[in-house]
């Protein structure tokens, strides 16, 4: 079973989605939100703000980019909080609306370089944090990360969406299935293609397995 | 070789997370609250939520009731299109009576409102026998225009004009 670990354990699979679990104190939440309580909204925003913005990240590839689009959806979430009808499954509608705007964002940057003649937005640097106090980070060399940062980049978008989601650590793969609009079988098989195809690109670079 | 491939797997792994990792940011989150619009009363909320349904809503049905006033106003017409003869339209008579200034010391006249004549279907209409046939003429009588006040024989002669002499002298002439 293919599973990413870099972010701590991966939710099973098989396990119970959260947005079937109800949680009393966030639908507490959402129902006030839904009356206008802006603080309410505000703890709803908090308490799924990091997964959103990873969420965004992977598909912007931008920190910059990925706030813009999770702002716009937590003003789309206020606004359209009425048409969730299950106060338990806001985390599953608050990221659809995320990535919705993540995609239009990555779309209209796109255009605006392909317009203005600049690289392609796929070709400008990714950014990393400086320090990563991680062990598996420590004992991979700077040189071997950029090469996997850029076959990573290089990847068709439709392996690398599945991958990075997979890599944040925040989805299961029915959650990445409800986001992506496909089969959660294509989103496996889709995962397992783009590491394949990130081993093999690593293997011509030099950084590969050694067989 | 197993050692090697589990290290780029772990590899991968860690710059794939890394990819997608961000900064803790605090401020964000209120940044973000402070940006929401204002929502003052749930009813306005709700009216703001709903006014463009129920303005395509009031369109359709504003669609809808145009479209069945000119379905109606076609199947009026549509017999005579379908008979294809020739459409005649009678006006229906009616009485134009001017409303008179009150006159007490007559009693008002009594208007009867003529009916409507019935449609004419022009192509049964049967111009030979519409009008009753004339009878026809035996004799011509003009004993009253014999000239019997004229002589018979005499020349017809005519009088001179008599014209009497005009006063041509100053004295009836004014000095202007």
């Amino acid at each position: 079973m293919l599973m990413i670990r870099s972010r701590g354990p991966v939710k099973d699979a098989a396990a119970p989605s959260e947005e079937h679990v109800a949680n009393p104190e966030l639908v507490r939440l959402v129902a006030l939100a839904r009356t206008g309580d802006r603080a309410a909204f505000g703890r709803l925003i908090e308490d799924h703000l990091s997964a959103a913005r990873r969420l965004a990240l992977a598909a912007v590839g931008q920190a910059m980019d990925a706030d813009e689009a999770v702002q716009e959806a937590s003003v789309a979430a206020w606004t359209r909080l009425h048409s969730l009808q299950d106060p338990a499954a806001f985390r599953g509608w608050f990221m659809r609306i995320v990535w919705r705007k993540a995609i239009d964002r990555r779309r209209s940057v796109r255009s605006w370089f392909e317009r203005f003649g600049a690289s392609s937005a796929d070709d400008r640097p990714m950014e990393f944090p400086a320090a990563d106090p991680s062990p598996d980070a420590m004992l991979i060399s700077r040189e071997l990360a950029m090469a996997i940062t850029q076959v990573v980049r290089a990847l068709p978008k439709k392996l690398r969406d599945p991958f990075l989601l997979a890599a944040s650590g925040d989805h299961r793969y029915e959650e990445i299935a409800t986001l992506l609009a496909i089969p959660i079988g294509t989103v496996k098989w889709r995962i397992s293609e783009a590491r394949r195809l990130i081993r093999t690109k690593l293997d011509r670079l030099g950084h590969g397995d050694p067989r | 070789m197993n050692t090697e491939r589990d290290r780029l797997d772990a590899a991968i792994d860690a710059v794939a997370a890394r990819m997608t990792r961000v900064e803790e940011n605090d401020a964000f989150a209120t940044h973000i609250i402070n940006a929401l619009p204002e929502r003052s009363i749930w009813s306005g909320w709700l009216f703001h939520s709903w006014a463009p349904r129920l303005a395509m809503l009031a369109v359709v049905i504003a669609a809808g009731i145009l479209w069945s006033n000119r379905g109606s106003h076609e199947s009026s017409s549509a017999p005579s299109m379908i008979a294809g003869q020739p459409t005649v339209v009678f006006t229906p008579l009616a009485a134009s009576v001017k409303e008179a200034a009150p006159n007490r010391t007559m009693p008002l006249e009594r208007v009867e409102l003529l009916e409507p004549v019935e449609p004419l279907e022009v192509s049964r209409v049967d111009h030979e026998r519409s009008l009753p046939a004339l009878g026809a003429v035996t004799a011509l009588a003009f004993d009253s225009l014999t000239p019997v006040s004229l002589p018979e024989d005499a020349p017809l002669t005519l009088k001179p004009l008599e014209i009497a002499d005009l006063p041509l002298t100053a004295d009836g002439v004014s000095p202007r």
